[in-house]
């Protein structure tokens, strides 16, 4: 079979050096990446990196200022938003006030032409597909909060569209149905099998829906991986930072001895992991996850060790968090299991340790 | 709809909650009683004077103390004033179709731009504001005269031979007063246009509604109660427009407020201006309620 025009593809969308310069600012800067069909896919950074402009310029809202957006293999560039295979899940959601909820869902089936019969079927389909059967004639005031969610949900699906577009829809939601409607979203993209396109700024909810996340930061993206990769190997100190809680401690290297580096924090020194590349003479940045860190008596020689003084005990049932603090004033968090034995006192002098291996190192960000 | 103020749980009123209720409705007449005091002197009262005239039969050139109906029935019975009264509907009913075409496109376009842009918009919508309509309706005569600027334009390009005979006629009565009027159909669109979510056109046009579609499914239903302020104010305000079918109209564009002011200040028979006036008044504020009647729905279909 030839395909003229129209390349094949295993990827639902691809973006090929992307970028949206404003007047006084690059808003999205040379971005690129593909997502495989029926992924679930999440644009992760803080207020203003980009990650809406990248997700506006997909649905076709925005105009890049150059690279190229392809969607099931064919480029996007020039086609309305109104014609093209994506649909979008609105932060504040847009439902229509004057449309009941049936009359919401049915409009994309409307604006495509399909008969009443045909209307009516698929509509049930997604009211069924959400799980509000018995709401078609409510209208949108009378939905509480989780309702509306699904509506607009529904109302993006119903066209099967090859792509769906999420901006934070579950902002809004207080913590409990955040939670339920993150479940919810999973098993709709389970069931529908579309490509998700999941924008937010809360690293829980990318960590726990997505199959791969691309973490954003002034407009590029700083890190492209599994969620799991992205946790345990951040590529960058912001990555590190952003996703999950982590200590930071920046030093100089002092030596490097069969490839693994030491490094100068105040007078304490630590070995490096073995994979970081070290130069004498370059300022490093570690980061050692909380739950790393131990506060045993006698650690293994191989450790790094620290000595600190707790500062506050944050019990928190199965574990506790320990605040830290060095010699120099910085604090870290380490977070323990509890045990039988009684938790620690403040102002109690210990020694924090991890094993080498299980920090990550990064070049210094220059202040 | 939701009633959220239950009732009060018990019937006794306590001592305190009295004097409290009674303070409360002293401030009330405080507040309220200038303005009431005022329209009562100088608007209800002159209005009962008026209605009162009404009644009196009008023999001779003099107002005579003999109670009649004549002067309703006459406006009823005789054919030219429903003349007129029709024709003000239907010159009413064109202006406020011209402003309401030409105003949303304006309206629209004002509460789409950013913050900065919008107040320089409005600025210039205000502007003709600081003009007198007397000053600005006299341009129009300048404009649509035989020899002013339009049949000289026209002249120029070679399409007529014979200056048009424009003014003194209905449509430049219309024109006027649309001229007039317009700001006050795109007041109240801008408003309603301002308040609607720009993400409410956006998510039509994701769904796969052209401009066309996304204008008459979602903005157009939820900018009505604009639509229908702006009309409501355009069309009552030009049913009762006196100054500009006096400069621009001729004897076949007259409308009610012109017969009223012959009837008061050339034929000096109060008694029938004064009947006409409160027909007038009656059809207007028919008009009021069978549009309060008809776009209430702006509470319960908005939030």
């Amino acid at each position: 079979m030839i395909h003229l025009g129209r390349r094949m593809s295993e990827f639902d969308v691809e973006v090929v050096n992307l970028t949206k310069a404003f007047d006084d600012f690059t808003a999205v800067d040379d971005v690129s990446f593909s997502i495989p069909k029926g992924d679930f896919f999440s644009l992760l950074g803080p207020s203003g990196c980009g990650k809406t402009t990248i997700m506006r310029m997909i649905s076709g809202f925005e105009r890049q200022t150059s690279g190229q957006i392809r969607i099931a293999g064919r480029d996007m560039s020039g086609i309305k938003p109104y014609q093209r295979p994506t649909n979008l899940v609105f932060q504040h959601l847009a439902l229509f006030p004057h449309l009941s909820v049936a009359r919401n869902i049915a409009f994309g089936l409307e604006m495509s032409g399909e008969s009443p019969t045909t209307i009516r079927s698929k509509v049930a389909d997604m009211l069924d597909l959400v799980h509000l059967q018995g709401f078609a004639d409510r209208r949108i005031s009378q939905l509480s909060g989780g309702q509306k969610q699904r509506v607009a949900i529904a109302r993006a699906l119903v066209n099967r569209p090859t792509v769906l577009l999420l901006d934070e829809p579950l902002g809004a939601l207080d913590l409990k149905l955040r939670e339920q409607m993150q479940l919810e979203l999973k098993r709709i993209q389970r069931e529908v099998g579309t490509t998700f396109i999941y924008v937010t700024h809360d690293q829980r909810e990318a960590i726990t829906m997505s199959n791969k996340i691309a973490v954003i930061n002034k407009g590029r993206i700083e890190q492209l991986d599994t969620a799991p990769e992205i946790y345990e190997r951040p590529g960058t100190s912001f990555v590190a930072e952003f996703i999950g809680e982590t200590n930071l401690l920046t030093g100089d290297v002092v030596a490097v001895s069969e490839g693994a580096g030491t490094l100068a924090i105040g007078e304490a020194k630590v070995r490096l992991p073995l994979n970081y590349d070290a130069t004498p003479g370059t300022r490093v940045t570690l980061s050692v996850r909380p739950e790393r860190l131990s506060l045993e008596e006698h650690p293994a020689d191989t450790k790094n060790t620290l000595p600190a003084v707790i500062d506050d005990v944050i019990y928190l049932g199965s574990l506790s968090h320990y605040q830290l603090a060095l010699n120099d004033g910085t604090v870290l968090t380490a977070e323990i299991q509890n045990r039988s034995d009684a938790l620690l006192d403040r102002g109690t002098a210990v020694t924090v340790s991890w094993n080498p291996g299980e920090a990550i190192a990064f070049p210094a960000r220059e202040a | 709809m939701s009633e959220l103020d239950a009732p009060p749980l018990v019937a006794t009123v306590s001592r305190e909650e009295d004097v409290h209720r009674k303070r409360i409705r002293a401030r009330l007449l405080m507040l309220l009683g200038p303005g009431s005091l005022w329209l009562l002197i100088f608007f209800v009262l002159p209005m009962g004077v008026l209605i009162a005239m009404t009644f009196r039969a009008f023999f001779d050139a003099q107002i005579t103390d003999n109670f009649t109906w004549d002067n309703y029935a006459r406006i009823f019975t005789e054919p030219v004033y429903a003349k007129v009264f029709l024709r003000s509907f239907w010159i009413a009913t064109v202006v406020t179709g011209v402003t309401l075409l030409l105003g949303y496109p304006v309206a629209h376009f004002i509460a789409r731009k950013t913050r900065k842009h919008r107040d320089l918009l409005f600025l210039a919508l205000i502007i003709p504001f600081w003009t007198s309509i007397v000053i600005r309706t006299y341009a129009w005569k300048i404009l649509l005269g035989t020899s002013g600027f339009v049949n000289y334009l026209l002249r120029e390009i070679g399409l007529i031979d014979v200056p048009l005979q424009m003014l003194f006629s209905t449509p430049a009565v219309v024109v006027g007063l649309v001229h007039v009027f317009l700001p006050f159909m795109i007041m109240p669109l801008y408003a309603s246009l301002e308040k609607l979510d720009a993400s409410m056109e956006e998510a039509a046009m994701d769904l796969g509604a052209n401009r066309m579609w996304t204008f008459l499914r979602v903005t157009l239903p939820l900018t009505l109660p604009g639509v229908a302020m702006g009309c409501l104010l355009v069309f009552i305000l030009s049913l009762g427009s006196f100054l500009t079918p006096d400069l621009l109209g001729g004897s076949n564009s007259l409308m009610i407020s012109n017969i009223i002011q012959t009837e008061f200040l050339e034929s000096g028979n109060w008694p029938f201006g004064g009947a006409l006036s409160v027909v007038f008044l009656m059809i207007s504020l028919m008009f009021i309620f069978v549009y309060n009647r008809l776009f209430n729905f702006d509470e319960e279909g908005r939030t």
